[in-house]
């Protein structure tokens, strides 16, 4: 379960800190997963055209290298990940000099700050993320990139700035320094309260070579007992291409019924101008997540999109469903 | 010279006189010589108490070592085999993290202090840090400590596990000493306990 989700998961990987590992030696230590599925998509088009699709593959597999020579630690993220092109994969390298206070400063590639949802599947309470059945050009959060960021954080509080390469690398094409080069900056920010309530708010902005970009993002999660509560909210603007703006958002539950399983419905939607033409969507998802055993879980899906466009002959739809089995070490 | 009772008084007194100084100044001697000998005894008492303390380190190390051998060993009359080619699994991993590993968690006694609602600085203050740890993938359990010999040995009954969810302890799995060889345990208890 992500980040354990992602409440975690947003200021944990924002702050690069992990406690999960196998410890080699003192400077040393590993750690990862295996992440394997069954996905089957029927799917309708604007067009009116019918399309089946199944997939049974090893999505991802990932190793951590994790280094601490104190006060300077360091990762190296080396993955495989089922995506043209790009197999393997450098996902993050970076280094981190850590000072008093709860200050860092780290330098290299590194996952963005922004957003809810945890980037690898041992953070998330499904298999898909809540934006991926839509596909048009919706604005979402930017993936990993590569700069340089100060970090400062307590027991209540999360402060990150970082400036980068790119703002919006949401694919390995375009977080290597990508068709839109320039500079990104992006910043975050975040509240815990004891009562379980935690806020989180950021933005990103991309100075591109094909064109400007600036995403906002907020977002806010509850736990109390068994359950876990979020809400997220997207406002983006690119002229990258395309000119599109709008919004996209999520509205998140999850319930541990016992130690070893939980339920989760999740609601996500978007609306936006692009390139003059509106088109929004929603997309509903329930999930199960079953543990094995700590290392061992296994998460069962079904969802249903729908997206309209002005212009188009109909509605696009999407019955989605996905058995995913998740190792980690 | 007859000896009167004058004569015996007057040299009586002398030899008081005289002798009471010169015991007075071999006292001295003695004390300082008193001195040096307690200066040399705690000396020596602050030398064996390091070695003790090193003694004491080795032991621990060599029980993990005779254990995970005494279990390998077993294991491999069973038809297993849990030897590499850098000999027994565990004295590679003593080897590699001898100098850094702390095997307080090796000590029933450290396990005392473990229980449900204990913070996990607390847990890392008994047992030390875990050789290994993952982030469960159970909803209601956020991190497991796995105190371990050798990673993942199953041979060895020497291995616990504590389980935290927001920091505190959940559950906890104590080592199975009583599987440990009685001689280990004899030796365990005579130690005292660790802070």
């Amino acid at each position: 379960m992500k980040t354990k989700i992602a409440i975690a998961s947003a200021f944990i990987a924002a702050s690069s800190f992990s406690t999960a590992e196998i410890v080699i030696n003192d400077f040393l230590s590993f750690e990862g997963f295996v992440d394997m599925s069954y996905a089957t998509a029927d799917t309708e088009d604007f067009a009116g055209a019918s399309s089946n699709a199944n997939s049974f593959q090893i999505d991802q597999v990932e190793i951590s290298w994790l280094f601490d020579f104190d006060p300077i630690t360091a990762q190296i993220d080396l993955q495989y990940e089922d995506l043209p092109g790009f197999n393997t994969a450098v996902e993050q390298a970076f280094a981190t000099y850590h000072m008093d206070g709860g200050s860092a400063i780290t330098a290299g590639r590194y996952a963005s700050m922004l957003g809810f949802e945890a980037f690898e599947p041992t953070g998330l309470y499904q298999y898909s993320t809540a934006y991926s059945f839509f596909r048009n050009n919706v604005i979402g959060t930017p993936g990993y990139a590569q700069g340089v960021k100060y970090t400062s954080e307590s027991d209540t509080t999360f402060f990150g700035i970082s400036l980068q390469d790119s703002g919006f690398g949401s694919n390995y094409v375009d977080s290597f320094g990508g068709p839109n080069g320039g500079w990104g900056l992006e910043a975050a920010a975040a509240y815990y309260m004891d009562n379980g309530v935690s806020f989180f708010v950021g933005g990103a902005y991309e100075d591109g070579d094909l064109g400007d970009a600036y995403v906002l993002n907020t977002y806010v999660t509850f736990e109390t007992g068994a359950w876990i509560f979020a809400a997220e909210l997207n406002y983006g603007d690119s002229d990258v291409g395309p000119s599109t703006d709008g919004f996209a958002g999520l509205l998140m539950a999850n319930f541990a019924y016992s130690d070893a399983a939980s339920i989760t419905a999740r609601v996500s939607f978007y609306d936006q101008d692009n390139a003059g033409t509106d088109e929004s969507g929603f997309a509903l998802t329930l999930a199960h997540g079953y543990a094995f055993t700590d290392n061992l879980f296994l998460v069962t899906e079904v969802s249903y999109g729908e997206e309209d466009q002005d212009g188009a002959a109909q509605d696009s739809d999407v019955l989605f469903g996905a058995v995913e089995l998740l190792f980690t070490f | 010279m007859r000896i009167s009772l004058l004569n015996v008084s007057v040299l009586s007194a002398f030899a008081v006189i005289t002798i009471l100084p010169m015991q007075s100044t071999f006292g001295d001697v003695s004390s300082s010589a008193e001195a040096e000998r307690m200066a040399r005894l705690e000396q020596r008492l602050l030398e064996l108490e390091q070695r003790l303390a090193d003694t004491e380190q080795e032991t621990k190390e060599v029980k993990v070592l005779a254990s995970s051998s005494a279990a390998a060993a077993s294991a491999a009359s069973a038809g297993g085999n849990n030897s590499s080619i850098l000999g027994n699994a565990a004295t590679f991993d003593i080897l590699a993290g001898s100098a850094w590993r702390n095997l307080r968690w090796t000590q029933e006694e450290q396990w005392e202090g473990i229980q449900r609602g204990v913070t996990e600085e607390r847990v890392i203050e008994l047992l030390g840090y875990p050789p290994r740890s993952i982030d469960s993938l159970k909803p209601r359990i956020d991190k497991v400590y796995w105190y371990e010999t050798s990673l993942r040995d199953r041979s060895s009954e020497v291995r616990g596990k504590v389980s935290f969810k927001k920091g505190k302890v959940v559950s906890y799995e104590k080592p199975n000493f009583s599987a440990v060889p009685a001689v280990q345990q004899s030796s365990a208890a005579k130690q005292r306990r660790l802070p």
